[in-house]
């Protein structure tokens, strides 16, 4: 799969480049305000990455929702840990799932052997997710983050490739390659 | 006459009964030469010449709150510990300590964990280790050291035997002072 721009049924994915900088910068000032993810900013240090980071665009509209990101975990070679970013109040419910799927594969291609994440305990609605994924919390970090005048448990997940064409299957239809449109990815709506 | 701002060797700069501590100082490449030779090459990979040594301590000066320093039993150096921060506003450091027997080395550990609490703002004191035979004593030192285990991230550790696990056990503040009034009351904070 070539670097450049990836396309999926509602978003597309796209190397930043100088075209899109604006657009990046506005949404990294949005993620320092709202960290949903454990880790941003900080942990992207390492030399090494799995694939570039990319932006995510509605394909609808063409506006700019999200960045999604990976960098090896430092002390862990073939370990990716994925950080993805998108702005509540500009996508709709699915689009960072099916960011989050497109890019994941993305990673396992470049050679990641595991990905690892990090989710902050306030952050529900992702740890329902994973949770009826399947994906068990391998380790809960106490207190790891500060974030909103408290400090933040970190609950840490990870999966291989294998484990995640497992997780990935029951949207397979409705992502890119599948034989369906997507009607609704995400849980809105839903108890 | 040392020069402000210099690294330079202190004496014990902490004793309580035979364990001490003391800054790590750039002429300190024996005594890391001699933990190399003992301690598992998978907690730390310890720099394994005079050059590399000089990088490495160059490279601590230069990180905050790394706080380097040896671990002395009857003023011989038993272990080293450093820590790693990565974002200030967490108060959380990444420890590295390796020592030499870590059957003996609570009270050293503990000494070091003290004055990192002592020394900086921090709440959180965390590290992660291979699960293998050749670890073990050290995760058990910490886990004597009042350490609580997190989890263990399953299969992260590449190795020529395939993947391994690695552990994550971390000591709060407030756990740490629990464990010092329980058991070494003369490090307690308060």
């Amino acid at each position: 799969m070539a670097d450049g721009t990836l396309v999926g049924s509602w978003v597309s994915l796209e190397t930043l480049t100088h075209a899109n900088r604006a657009e990046t910068r506005r949404l990294d000032a949005v993620r320092q305000r709202t960290p949903n993810l454990g880790g941003a900013g900080g942990r992207l240090d390492s030399l090494r990455s799995f694939g570039p980071p990319m932006l995510i665009r509605t394909r609808s509209t063409g506006l700019a929702i999200g960045l999604v990101e990976n960098g090896e975990m430092i002390g862990y070679p073939g370990v990716a840990v994925v950080l993805i970013f998108v702005d509540q109040e500009a996508a709709r419910p699915g689009m960072a799932l099916e960011a989050f799927v497109i890019y994941v594969n993305r990673v396992f291609d470049h050679g990641a052997r595991l990905v690892h994440l990090e989710v902050l305990a306030f952050n529900e609605p992702v740890l329902r997710m994973l949770r009826r994924r399947g994906l068990k919390e391998q380790a809960r970090l106490r207190d790891q983050v500060y974030s909103g005048g408290r400090f933040w448990d970190v609950a840490v997940f990870a999966f291989d490739a294998a484990q995640f064409a497992e997780m990935a299957k029951p949207y397979a239809r409705i992502l890119p390659g599948g034989d369906r449109a997507p009607a609704a990815l995400g849980n809105r709506g839903r108890a | 006459m040392t020069k402000i701002g210099e690294p330079a060797a202190a004496q014990g700069l902490m004793e309580v009964g035979g364990d001490s501590l003391r800054m790590l100082a750039a002429d300190d490449f024996p005594a890391i030469q001699k933990l190399r030779e003992t301690a598992p090459p998978e907690i730390f990979d310890l720099p394994g010449t005079s050059g590399e040594f000089a990088g490495f301590f160059e490279g601590l000066m230069r990180k905050p709150w790394s706080m380097p320093m040896l671990c002395c039993q009857a003023a011989e150096p038993v272990g080293a510990c450093l820590m790693t921060v990565g974002q200030l506003k967490n108060l959380n450091a990444y420890l590295v300590a390796v020592f030499d027997e870590p059957v003996s080395a609570v009270g050293a550990l503990a000494l070091y964990i003290r004055h990192c609490f002592w020394s900086f703002p921090l709440h959180r004191i965390y590290t992660q280790l291979a699960m293998t035979q050749a670890v073990k004593p050290h995760i058990d030192l910490l886990l004597r050291a009042g350490f609580k285990l997190e989890g263990t991230l399953v299969g992260h550790i590449s190795s020529a035997d395939g993947p391994l696990d690695a552990v994550v056990v971390a000591i709060l503040r407030d756990e740490f002072e629990g464990w010092c009034l329980e058991n070494r009351p003369e490090l307690s904070l308060t």
